[in-house]
């Protein structure tokens, strides 16, 4: 740590830079609507991400990739229970939705994949390298 | 019923764990309804109604409604889905939980005997209940024990919810120091039927006899469901004050 006059020493300040859009966590609180529509719960702008979805409340409430999940009992998607998170990857351009017959709650962490750009670096590593060589 | 009713969707707006519909019974048809599902059906600690009536959408069911009851010695576990975007069947109304007392509550109850002039004075009941949003942890089965202490009256008649309990503690001194008072309890398990006419429905039951108490002389009474049975309300006679009345009542008989 830099010393500062009179022999004290002083922290560091903290870091001002976050990370990027394609890499940074993203934390929120769904809340469904009694609606008989589907809604779109999660639209994936990023090139992956890993998805959790833990429904807080009683349900029913459906998730599934296709835009219209008919009713909650349709079968067009997957039944979240509460307090057991669902873990999903999802790939770029695809989308979430979500089918409930009540208001219920549902956080949502959408994170990246850190070693996502360990592998890509690699892998073009190597690529110049052959190419390289 | 008090308005506004609170709103199950409200709870969980609000990040809350349970749904609680806690009013007073304004008359006997009230009905209360849930937007929200629930894991669990419980009835709260103050609530005076013993039993609870509940009606949920099921399309198995012809009427589109299954209706259940759950009390002080059974919750009812198991998702209760409030499905708003399904209607009921001829009324197109959209789906709710719905609540209501399965006892019977008279507000214009009059005791037999009542002599002109008399005032009858309800303690209304309260319709207390909870609904889990999330999986509980436990369902207690008992209400609150509840007490209750009258002091300086104008009244003839208390009418005090009894609805399930087990057991009472009563104890009354009339603190006159010349007059006697008049003093009785009767527990009365109401009819259908209102009691207005010469020969209510309702079914009285002496427990103890109006009678006069001395000046500063004490009156106690333990009622158990053993030993006089149960009642939806119980009724106490007094004439004078200041006679301190204390009533404590439980769900758990204390033998």
């Amino acid at each position: 740590m830099p010393a500062v006059p009179g022999g004290a020493v002083q922290a560091p300040q903290p870091a001002t830079s976050f990370a990027d859009g394609a890499n940074q966590i993203q934390l929120s609180t769904y809340t469904t609507q009694a609606v008989s529509g589907t809604q779109t719960l999660y639209n994936a702008d990023r090139q992956w991400a890993r998805v959790t979805l833990t429904l807080t409340t009683a349900g029913p409430v459906q998730v599934g990739e296709k835009q219209d999940l008919g009713t909650v009992t349709a079968g067009q998607g997957i039944s979240l229970q509460t307090g057991v998170p669902v873990v999903l990857d999802v790939a770029r351009g695809n989308r979430l939705f979500v089918l409930s017959s009540a208001v219920n709650r549902i956080t949502v962490v959408v994170a990246p994949y850190p070693w996502l750009e360990v592998i890509t670096g690699s892998v073009m590593r190597l690529v110049s390298r052959i190419v390289g060589s | 019923m008090s308005y506004p009713q609170p709103i199950g969707s409200g709870a969980v707006l609000s990040g809350a764990s349970i749904f609680r519909l806690r009013t007073q019974l304004s008359s006997p048809g009230d009905i209360y309804e849930s937007d929200v599902s629930g894991l669990a059906l419980a009835i709260g600690p103050d609530s005076d109604i013993a039993n609870i009536r509940f009606a949920y959408f099921d399309p198995q069911d012809a009427t589109r409604m299954t209706t259940g009851t759950f009390s002080p010695q059974r919750a009812f576990a198991g998702l209760v889905a409030s499905q708003n975007t399904s209607d009921y069947p001829t009324a197109k109304r959209a789906g709710r939980i719905l609540f209501w007392a399965d006892d019977i509550y008279d507000p214009n109850y009059v005791p037999s005997g009542a002599a002109p002039g008399s005032t009858v004075q309800f303690i209304p009941p309260i319709f207390d209940i909870i609904q889990y949003l999330t999986t509980p942890t436990a369902l207690t089965p008992a209400r609150a024990d509840k007490k209750y202490l009258f002091q300086n009256y104008t009244t003839t008649y208390f009418v005090v919810p009894y609805y399930g309990r087990k057991y009472a503690y009563i104890q009354y001194t009339n603190r006159n120091a010349t007059n006697p008072s008049t003093y009785g309890i009767r527990g009365v398990n109401f009819a259908i039927t209102n009691s207005s006419g010469p020969a209510p429905y309702h079914q009285e039951t002496t427990i103890v006899a109006a009678a006069a108490v001395a000046p500063n002389a004490s009156v106690t009474t333990i009622i158990t469901a053993k030993n006089q049975g149960c009642f939806d309300c119980l009724v106490f006679q007094v004439s004078d004050n200041p006679g301190p009345l204390v009533v404590l009542m439980s769900d758990v008989d204390q033998g």
